[in-house]
């Protein structure tokens, strides 16, 4: 059967440039996977936890690529709790009491960074709240149950609280309707 | 208010010095129309410019070439914010929650004209049709528990085809279109991502952008059923979802169990070909109504032969040849809507069972008259319906994950291959000296080794196989059966 080309020859990439992603998975895979085994292998802490978070991290930073909303603000909201979630992982590995009040100092930079740029740009960047508003929530709610079950409150996490608060009303009472038309769109069920 | 003189520096190559203060005077009326970022608004200022040369270089004054480029054309959608938003419908909210980075439900049409297409008109043609599509006009966004379509504020361009058909789209950022106009020789395509629309949707589009098209060339032609009139306001009732109507009943009608699948390695690009089968739509119906059925049921029996041929077949095996096909509902309710508003049969056949077209027919013809009845399909809707009803408060973050494991894994598993038939396409008599024929290229499937989907303009039907495999022993043996059948194709396709 002869078949007539009607389209255009396609530029074939690179087999590395066409398959990056893959393969950086694929490096990565084996990278956690090698070091677990040697880690289960000898005596002493479990640094292989540390090596595995810190890909992760890694991998949430800079090769993961949401397909839909891939945006400074959920780039940004994802690497800030990537980030706190492996200070909580070191402290367990490492031992000590530093992960829980460092993570809380990362979470509040973050928001405050990601809070300022938002309302900064609102304009171009109120569609693209999402992320943001579940990290002000996070920081909310996790205050909120630390006083609720009378847990000693650090400096740190009352200023999550605050912040995530502050955000949250400035969001209000800056752009009351354009908000309101926001969550209408992103809470649609 | 005092209104900036705008820039243009294009304009200044392409006019001449006389012609340039009219010009400018033009750009500055488009420019009181728009109100895009920086980048658009320049890009949008220098397609009017490009087009307004390129009317000019066919051979037409200038005076006629502003009045066809009549800025009025672009109304008030690239001026003021848009705040319209469209939750997906229900067959749509599948799509989003399964894509991957090379995975994504992407369908395309084309219209081969008789002449190349001219880029600048087609680009002008494009502009103006948007804004009578406003929710193709759009961009997917996550929200809380569903995705949705967002209103885009930006060009929407044509470009030059470079990659195989319904290669998968960046749909990330803020404005990313979800759907794709690309040009090649005398061929006009538009990819859809599905969750816009189906195949019937895109066939109004697309035809109304080649009106469109051909008008700005200078064609006249009236107006007619299957194309918007871009002089008219959208109607809300051509984004409804239309999948509600089906009320109360019974539902189900989803389970099936594994089909035989094709043999051959599912390669790292997908798809790895697309051929088209063309065939003269008078020769291909009197086969269908000598072997005693319709065209659908004629391809689907030479689609089981071919399947059968390409399929390693153990005699011991249950495993049927499951093909999917889609039905139109609007056919049961005349709805206008624009979206997803089809659902599908499944048409089963075990392989000792696949002998011959002629035998084979009355018991194909027999399931789709079953298949294709308003009853067992509306029991699927309604089984659609009750699904979304029941995952609407689950976060989104957690039904993505899932929705994706259990498509990966089932997807279409349970079918061997897929005949889409899109139907003929009409277009008035005054439109078809400029238009060759139409195809309808189906995305790649996930686990399927072939596909195939049909649609027909006049004498000529364009049978077209999307292939995801290497071997070539589907294709082969569907010519093979066709030409059996007194039916030889002119081939085309990708290399």
């Amino acid at each position: 059967m002869e078949v007539k080309v009607t389209y255009p020859v396609v530029k074939k990439k690179n087999f590395f440039v066409r398959n990056a992603y893959d393969l950086w998975r694929a490096l990565f895979t084996i990278v956690a996977y090698t070091c677990l085994i040697i880690d289960m292998l000898t005596p002493g802490i479990h640094w292989s936890l540390i090596v595995i978070g810190g890909l992760c991290v890694l991998w949430i930073a800079f090769l993961y690529r949401p397909q839909v909303e891939n945006t400074l603000i959920k780039k940004g909201c994802d690497v800030a709790a990537a980030v706190c979630l492996y200070q909580l992982l070191l402290e367990s590995v490492i031992g000590g009491n530093w992960g829980a009040f460092v993570a809380q100092i990362v979470f509040f930079s973050m928001l405050i960074l990601m809070g300022v740029y938002f309302l900064c740009y609102f304009r171009g960047e109120k569609r693209n709240f999402l992320p943001l508003f579940e990290l002000l929530v996070a920081g909310m709610v996790s205050t909120l149950i630390m006083l609720c079950c009378r847990i000693r409150l650090s400096w740190p996490m009352i200023v999550v609280g605050s912040v995530s608060l502050g955000i949250q009303l400035l969001m209000l009472i800056l752009y009351w309707k354009p908000m309101l038309h926001e969550y209408h769109k992103k809470f649609h069920v | 208010m005092k209104q900036k003189p705008v820039r243009c520096p294009i304009a200044a190559k392409l006019f001449t010095p006389e012609q340039l203060p009219l010009v400018m005077d033009y750009l500055t009326d488009v420019n009181k129309r728009l109100k895009l970022s920086r980048k658009y608004t320049q890009q949008m200022l220098e397609d009017h410019a490009w087009a307004l040369h390129r009317l000019i270089s066919l051979g037409e004054t200038m005076e006629t070439a502003m009045e066809r480029l009549n800025p009025e054309r672009l109304g008030d959608f690239y001026l003021k914010e848009r705040t319209d938003w469209y939750p997906l419908d229900v067959a749509a909210k599948i799509y989003p929650l399964s894509m991957s980075v090379k995975r994504m439900m992407v369908f395309r049409l084309s219209c081969y004209l008789k002449e190349p297409v001219v880029p600048e008109i087609l680009q002008m043609a494009l502009t103006y049709v948007m804004r009578r599509f406003p929710s193709f006009a759009t961009t997917i966004k996550c929200g809380f528990f569903w995705h949705y379509l967002d209103a885009g504020m930006r060009r929407y361009a044509v470009r030059p085809e470079t990659k195989l058909p319904c290669a998968v789209m960046k749909v990330g950022a803020v404005h990313s279109p979800s759907l794709r106009v690309v040009f090649f020789e005398n061929r006009i395509s538009v990819e859809f991502f599905h969750i816009l629309t189906d195949g019937s949707g895109g066939s109004i589009f697309l035809r109304t952008l080649v009106k469109t098209y051909l008008e700005l060339l200078g064609a006249e032609l009236p107006d007619f059923d299957g194309v918007f009139s871009l002089d008219e306001a959208p109607d809300a009732a051509e984004w409804e979802d239309a999948f509600p109507v089906s009320g109360k009943g019974t539902a189900g009608g989803f389970s099936d169990k594994p089909a035989l699948q094709m043999k051959g390695m599912v390669p790292l690009e997908q798809p790895n070909r697309v051929l088209h089968y063309n065939l003269s739509t008078k020769a291909l119906l009197e086969a269908a109504h000598r072997n005693g059925g319709t065209m659908t049921g004629f391809l689907l029996a030479l689609h089981m032969l071919s399947c059968k041929e390409a399929s390693r077949i153990n005699p011991h095996s249950r495993k049927k040849i499951q093909i999917q096909l889609p039905v139109n509902m609007r056919k049961f309710h005349p709805v206008k809507t624009l979206r997803n508003f089809s659902m599908y049969t499944s048409i089963r056949l075990h392989p000792s069972q696949v002998t011959t077209v002629a035998e084979m027919m009355p018991e194909i013809m027999a399931q789709i008259r079953q298949g294709t009845a308003q009853e067992p399909l509306e029991a699927t809707m309604r089984l659609s319906c009750r699904l979304v009803r029941w995952l609407r408060f689950i976060p989104l973050s957690i039904k993505r994950p899932i929705a994706y494991f259990i498509y990966g894994k089932l997807g279409d598993g349970v079918f061997t291959s897929t005949l889409s038939n899109l139907g003929a396409i009409t277009l008035p008599e005054e439109m078809q000296p400029y238009v060759d024929k139409f195809d309808f290229v189906l995305g790649p499937p996930v686990e399927n080794k072939a596909v195939l989907s049909v649609c027909s303009f006049g004498d000529k039907t364009v049978l077209t196989v999307v292939k995801n495999t290497h071997l070539t022993l589907f294709e082969d043996a569907l010519y093979q059966h066709l030409c059996d059948e007194g039916l030889k194709p002119y081939m085309e396709g990708s290399g």
